[in-house]
């Protein structure tokens, strides 16, 4: 009897959860809308996504040298953290001395195995040879034109053209657009948006009549995969990456999408949202 | 020397504090997380998220995270003051803040970023319902300055919390010493490649005041229901104090 009304109740709230997940959903309403472009399907780099901060340095024409973690270097502090954390407790519960022995063992481990993958990782480019070539001559690559990389080079950019700081902007105008759209300022939206655009988004704050939402982003990774000038426009197509959860009481989702960017050439407006393509 | 101040175990003029602090986190800031990950054993997180329950971001609070440095708090809170709240970022070192800046937009937040100072705020007073400070009050100047100027900016009802090292059980000081000037010294040299830098992390623990002064200096600059939650045996102590 119990358990026939516990699944009642989870079948219920299921249903009230989907209800909704199903009413609320980002700027655009998660589908594609405006204009589309040619642009790959798939993420431009073949390595997952990594925050701006440090997958934007290759695009830039002349980054600041900082010297980059290796893949595994990235999750040392995870792995540190997880592995060793746990440890603390018998650390502070046994004797002070024997602790903090096993502390610098600890320590000493933590530290070689980050120098051995920190070398490893910068081995990682040489191995590319080419048959019939002295070991002297073979160049590695650049990342940005590493083999499964699409990601156009810094070539392609009008002078310029900072990406990083391009990049920040489109984040945070990312943002701002789904607070706008949550809240169904339609001004602020009309702001960053082409008239095409903008009608289509209209309808979809005049159809929620008033209801409003909570779009919380979880996480957001923003990358360039396209830059053209057509006529008298230049166009920028990002594809904007993470987790979404679009009602209060949804589980979060990933999400993928291209915004197409344009611009009038003789600079008389800014950046202004033309289309937004949906890449799942 | 001319109102000399401390900078761990060294005497300086109090005026070249600031500068040496910066210059202090300019060298680490590309390591930074990385380190308090091995140095703490991941317990910082932990630690961050304690201090975050004692200080109960509400949605719509308006809270300010001074010395807010990679962000690691104002994140969290960012996220417990939606919708209708904000989180401010303030730090006084540019390359910690643009690097706490862009974390908080990779989580998806608006948060605004000041570079200030905290013995100077930027704010009118009553301004924020929260203002919290992790691991960054140990590297102010001056402490009593810095903490009246944060009790300024609370509202009446406003909370300042404090998460910073604190005074060790006694038992474990001995080994806690060995851990401090050995291990982390020569951690630092061989991850940030700056056995100097986490010397002065280790001296400038030694200065900080204990739980109880630290307790009194935060009722002197006007707080009220002053208490402290010892962590990890009191290597980590969370002081929160509220303005009446």
């Amino acid at each position: 009897m119990r358990r026939g009304l516990i699944g009642l109740a989870a079948f219920v709230l299921c249903g009230m959860l989907a209800t909704e997940a199903a009413d609320a959903a980002r700027l655009g309403g998660a589908r594609s809308s405006g204009v589309q472009r040619s642009v790959p399907k798939t993420p431009p780099t073949a390595t997952p996504a990594k925050p701006a901060q440090q997958q934007a340095a290759p695009n830039q024409a002349a980054p600041a040298a900082q010297p980059q973690p290796s893949g595994l270097a990235r999750w040392m502090p995870m792995l540190g953290g997880l592995a060793l954390g746990g440890l603390l407790g018998y650390l502070f519960a046994g004797n002070g001395m024997g602790g903090i022995l096993l502390l610098v063992l600890l320590a000493v481990g933590a530290v070689l195995l980050f120098r051995m993958f920190a070398r490893r990782g910068a081995q990682s480019p040489q191995p590319i040879q080419y048959a019939g070539m002295n070991q002297g001559t073979t160049v590695a690559p650049p990342p940005a034109e590493a083999p499964g990389a699409v990601m156009p080079s810094a070539a392609r950019f009008p002078g310029g053209f900072d990406a990083a700081s391009f990049l920040r902007g489109a984040k945070m105008n990312f943002v701002k657009l789904q607070l706008a759209n949550d809240q169904g300022k339609l001004d602020d939206i009309r702001e960053f948006t082409t008239d095409e655009m903008f009608e289509a988004l209209e309808r979809d704050v005049i159809g929620r009549h008033g209801v409003g939402q909570q779009t919380d982003i979880e996480s957001l990774d923003a990358q360039v995969v396209d830059f053209a000038t057509e006529g008298q426009q230049h166009w920028v197509s990002v594809r904007f990456s993470g987790r979404v959860r679009e009602a209060a009481e949804a589980d979060p989702v990933d999400f993928a999408e291209v915004w197409n960017l344009v611009k009038p050439a003789d600079g008389s407006s800014g950046w202004l949202l033309a289309g937004i393509q949906q890449m799942h | 020397m001319k109102d000399p101040t401390d900078f761990g175990y060294e005497q300086v003029p109090e005026a070249d504090k600031a500068r040496r602090v910066g210059a202090v986190f300019d060298r680490v800031a590309e390591r930074y997380d990385l380190m308090n990950d091995l140095m703490s054993l991941g317990l910082h997180r932990l630690w961050k998220a304690f201090a975050i329950s004692i200080a109960r971001p509400r949605p719509g609070d308006r809270i300010l995270d001074v010395a807010s440095g990679s962000a690691d708090l104002a994140s969290s809170i960012g996220r417990r003051v939606m919708p209708g709240g904000q989180v401010w970022l303030a730090d006084i070192n540019r390359r910690m803040l643009e690097r706490g800046r862009d974390r908080v937009l990779d989580d998806g937040l608006l948060a605004p970023a000041v570079q200030c100072d905290a013995e100077r705020l930027p704010f009118p007073a009553e301004y924020f319902d929260c203002v919290t400070v992790a691991f960054g009050l140990r590297n102010m100047t001056h402490k009593d300055r810095a903490l009246a100027e944060m009790t300024r900016v609370l509202k009446p009802g406003g909370r300042l919390v404090i998460l910073e090292f604190s005074k060790v059980w006694k038992p474990l000081e001995r080994a806690y010493d060995f851990y401090s000037f050995r291990v982390l010294p020569w951690l630092g040299k061989q991850v940030a490649g700056d056995a100097a830098a986490y010397r002065y992390l280790a001296e400038s623990i030694r200065m900080h005041p204990d739980q109880p002064t630290l307790a009194g200096m935060l009722e002197r600059a006007g707080l009220s229901r002053v208490e402290v939650f010892n962590l990890a045996a009191g290597v980590v102590a969370v002081h929160r104090g509220y303005r009446i």
